[in-house]
């Protein structure tokens, strides 16, 4: 009875996701991209870094099917491996972030007075800058690399994640169950493992995701600048700065990367926002059903 | 020797404040929550504590089990003549398993996030049980018969769960580490009459097959009459009256208890004696009225009552009261 | 006649299926009558009480049935017609948790002002300057909430009624909403588990002033609560509900000293008497059924320890008793 209810679990996360359109397609995009991201060496039909001054500039053609760039690479291969950079930045840039605010904001809410003061007060700061700023800032002193992208990346979002945390673990720990736990002789380390975190990484793990397309976008927005990823690593961003450059000459340089990036931020959002929805009891039962689930148990009485 | 015994337990809890208040310590308000309590409980006894919302009972019962932090309380708690809070972190852990408590809102004190079964098994979890996890199992199994739920239930989420079956479960957890005192934390309240006699009858059943001692702390009169054998009347941190309960429910002295004897209804078609109406409210425990704190409520207050504060004195066989006019 | 509801059935319609969560019910209401309405968690008794002035949520659907105020269909009434007239005016409502009930962004004055306006505009007529008009209405209409608010007890009302609702506790706030409902003067009042979750001795406050406020304006009222003991002490006639279905419907004295069905009787046991009571407390086996997976026939009687053959197969309606104002719905009786 209960293995066919696990099994059942299972399906309704396919019915839910297939259900919508939207929510599909944002499952597919990231699916996809992850493919390619991981399959790129594979897949990619030429060297992303050979360069070829014959060819630059060159149309659509069967043997380049997006052109070459203004030094003669491949831009279909050089998206795809700026397919890497940019799920690398994203989700390893959001993962760092959410770990650190974590650790910070639960230090924070657990130890209060002056170390809570202290914390928030570093948050404030860094929350201050004006983002870009201030990842210029820290790459601009520890110098452009792919790691330390992601580092910079990191510090500046953890603030948003380390005050959510410290909130939910504020709140958290006035539960009912907390205190249960605590008279049965839990032991603080136990408490926050078994309970504490389980109920506070939730909501986070949505906001997570979305974020990730924040990244990939920031990243871009940096190799642009000429302050991303240095040369020759493959990046969207740059890409775009050489179609920028090149626009009059190949209008069509620009557009590529435009779009995969377009694609990549649509598709995390959507797949955040179908992990959301999915997670949200009430907007979960409408599926199904015709109304809320929870409001009629409210109303039975 | 009693079980517990409680000596001039007083718990003030400060309001905090921001920053800048803490440094200049100005003004910070004190919530007197507890102030000054004495009893105690015996082995093998059902004591009841008494009271309306804010008269601090709960605070008490939180108090005995050291889940208050040590800066709020002041008083000497006594757990088999050893003081509570003078434990040692191994000598509290062992403490912990002979002292539990049943929470008040049934639902809200298991984790939403775990399954039952998973909520039960942690006290053998948390204590390094050597037994082996299917003999934790089995006797997860057990304790779920035990309170009248099904096998099935263990692998629910809390929040499926109705009043009745999450006070149950909580009932479960308190009682795997086997304790000889539970703290029970208005155990009947929001439930339907029916499923309230249920929990009553089971409880009380436990108690004579498990040899418990219960604190039970309610503001339903009837029940608690019902189910104690000793009686406290808190109002607003203070203990007002304390006896047996038969003895307290036939005649009560002090005028608090009159009114809160009075204002249960009788069921019934037949009219009852007349129902005392208090007058006003509750006063804040943050600025508690000098003297008898029951005074602006009381019909009968006089100059002294404002003056002075009545100690808990006897008024016959186990039975005290703190009034001026109790004799 | 003031209200009378026939054959009334409420549906719900979920995820998990649908399901009655009343059926059947049939009742009247005099003038100035306080009926109480009791019944455990999902007996359907809040429902049927907000359906009456057709308060439901989205996902119910009043399948059947007739509820006719003072002679006027309200099932059949326009949604406009409806709050014009009925809700608010007519009929009265006071809810359970006071906390949430009044609108913390206004104060207390604001509150009581609304809805003084709004009533008095039908009946003023005087010839002052509009301005003037304005100006004594408000404090003209400020003064009489004062008094209002200090006759059901809240002291220093003058001062309080500038507050915020969260300076009140939730005796005072159930004051307030009382005082709301009752300014109206409406023929009917329903009140769903107003003194629920209150302390016993603010509860008697407030029961003694509702009683007041009934007297004083003659209300009729559905009073709707699980507690039998509030019951017994506020209403002339009692009506008990389970899963649905109104089980029984007698005079007060009537249902408490000779009670008919099997439920009530079960009811009415469950509750420790006294101090002096040891033996167990009489308990109901079983529990109450879920509406999407209601028994066939009378909905009580997998837990009824008389059920017989015929319980299994129909129904049992509400079928006067002797007395013409004592109804039982069972077969047994």
């Amino acid at each position: 009875m209960n293995a066919k209810k696990g099994f059942l679990k299972r399906f309704e996360i396919f019915s839910f996701v297939l259900s919508s359109p939207l929510r599909c397609s944002g499952v597919v995009i990231v699916v996809i991209l992850l493919f390619i991201a991981i399959f790129a060496p594979a897949i990619a039909p030429h060297d992303p870094y050979d360069i070829n001054p014959v060819n630059r500039l060159s149309e659509i053609s069967f043997t380049h099917p997006f052109g070459t760039d203004n030094l003669g690479r491949d831009v279909l291969s050089r998206m795809f491996y700026g397919t890497r950079t940019a799920l690398f930045v994203g989700m390893m840039g959001v993962s760092v972030s959410l770990l650190m605010g974590l650790i910070l904001g639960m230090i924070a809410a657990y130890c209060g007075s002056i170390i809570d003061d202290a914390i928030l007060l570093l948050f404030d700061t860094l929350r201050s800058f004006p983002t870009i700023i201030l990842i210029l800032v820290i790459i601009s002193v520890v110098g452009p690399s792919i790691t330390n992208i992601v580092l910079a990346l990191a510090i500046t979002f953890m603030s948003t994640y380390g005050r959510a945390v410290r909130a939910r673990t504020l709140s958290v720990k006035e539960e009912d169950y907390i205190k249960a736990a605590e008279a049965l002789g839990a032991r603080r380390l136990r408490i926050i493992r078994s309970h504490i975190i389980k109920n506070v990484v939730g909501p986070l793990i949505i906001m997570a995701g979305m974020d990730v397309g924040y990244m990939i976008a920031l990243e871009a927005g940096l190799s642009f600048l000429g302050l991303g990823v240095p040369p020759p690593t493959a990046s969207w961003g740059k890409m775009l700065r050489v179609g920028f450059d090149y626009m009059l000459k190949d209008p069509l340089l620009i557009i590529w990367p435009s779009i995969a990036l377009f694609v990549a931020v649509a598709g995390f959002s959507l797949l955040a926002e179908a992990l959301r929805n999915f997670l949200d009891p009430s907007v979960r039962r409408s599926v199904k059903g015709s109304l809320s689930a929870i409001r009629s148990q409210e109303s039975i009485s | 020797m009693p079980l517990i015994d409680v000596t001039t337990l007083q718990a003030h809890f400060e309001k905090s404040e921001g920053l800048l208040s803490r440094f200049f310590h100005k003004n910070t308000e004190v919530v007197h929550a507890v102030d000054c309590i004495s009893f105690n409980i015996e082995k093998g006894e059902t004591f009841g504590l008494v009271g309306e919302s804010g008269c601090g009972k709960t605070t008490a019962g939180k108090a005995l089990l050291r889940l208050l932090p040590r800066n709020v309380i002041k008083g000497k708690i006594t757990f088999e003549d050893h003081d509570v809070y003078k434990f040692s972190t191994s000598e509290l852990r062992r403490f912990r398993r002979h002292a539990q408590i049943i929470f008040q809102n049934p639902i809200s004190s298991l984790n939403p996030r775990m399954k039952i079964g998973e909520i039960i098994t942690e006290p053998f979890r948390i204590h390094g049980s050597t037994k082996s996890s299917r003999e934790i199992q089995a006797e997860v199994e057990n304790l779920l018969e035990v309170v009248s739920l099904s096998k099935s239930d263990k692998d629910k989420y809390p929040t499926e769960l109705s009043g009745g079956q999450g006070r149950r479960v909580g009932i479960a957890r308190a009682l795997a580490l086997h304790p000889k005192f539970i703290v029970c934390d208005e155990p009947t309240s929001g439930l339907d009459v029916s499923i309230s006699a249920e929990i009553i009858n089971l409880m009380k059943n436990l108690q004579r097959q498990l040899n418990l001692t219960y604190l039970w702390i309610s503001h339903n009169l009837r029940i608690v009459s019902y189910v104690s054998n000793r009686i406290a009347i808190m109002y607003l941190g203070k203990i007002v009256e304390m006896g047996e309960t038969f003895e307290v429910f036939k005649n009560p002295i002090h005028r608090y208890t009159k009114a809160l004897f009075s204002a249960v209804h009788t069921v019934g078609g037949s009219k009852g004696p007349k129902k005392i109406i208090l007058k006003g409210e509750v006063p804040s425990p943050i600025n508690v009225p000098s003297g008898c704190r029951f005074r602006t409520r009381c019909w009968d207050s006089e100059p002294e009552c404002r003056r002075k504060e009545p100690l808990l004195l006897p008024v016959g066989r186990e039975h005290l009261v703190a009034c001026h006019k109790a004799l | 006649m003031l209200l009378e509801v026939k054959n009334l059935s409420v549906e719900y319609i979920t995820s998990e299926g649908r399901g009655y969560a009343v059926e059947n019910a049939s009742f009247k209401i005099e003038e100035g009558q306080i009926v109480g309405l009791v019944g455990e968690s999902s007996s359907g008794k809040s429902t049927l009480g907000w359906s009456i002035i057709r308060l439901l949520p989205s996902n119910a659907r009043i399948r059947s049935g007739d509820i006719l105020l003072k002679g006027r269909d309200i099932i059949k009434m326009s949604e406009r017609t409806l709050n014009e007239t009925i809700r608010g005016k007519e009929i009265s409502v006071i809810v359970q948790d006071p906390q949430n009930a009044l609108n913390p962004v206004f104060t207390i004055h604001t509150q009581i002002n609304d809805i003084l306006s709004l009533y008095r505009k039908k009946t003023r007529k005087t010839k002052l300057p509009l301005l003037e008009l304005f100006r004594s209405a408000d404090t003209e209409r400020k003064k009489e909430a004062v008094s209002l608010l200090t006759k059901v007890g809240i002291a220093d009302a003058r001062r309080r009624i500038d507050e915020y609702p969260y300076c009140f506790s939730g005796g005072m706030k159930q004051r307030v909403m009382m005082v709301m409902a009752f300014v109206v003067n409406p023929s009917l009042l329903i009140a769903d588990e107003p003194t629920t979750g209150l302390d016993v001795t603010v509860e008697a406050q407030i029961l003694e002033h509702l009683k007041d406020l009934i007297r004083q304006y003659g209300t009729a009222v559905l009073y709707i609560t699980h507690d039998l003991a509030v019951i017994s002490e506020v209403a002339d006639k009692v009506m008990v509900m389970y899963a649905g279905n109104i089980v029984e419907i007698a005079n007060k004295s009537e249902l408490f000293d000779s009670p008919l069905h099997p439920y009530t009787k079960a009811l009415i046991k469950c509750l420790p008497r006294n101090a002096t009571q040891k033996d167990e407390l009489e308990t109901i086996p079983g529990s109450v059924p879920n509406i999407f997976n209601l028994p066939h026939g009378c909905k009580f009687h997998p837990r009824c320890e008389l059920a017989k053959q015929i319980c299994k197969g129909k129904r049992p309606l509400l079928k006067r008793n002797h007395s013409s104002s004592h109804e039982v719905a069972c077969f047994l009786v």
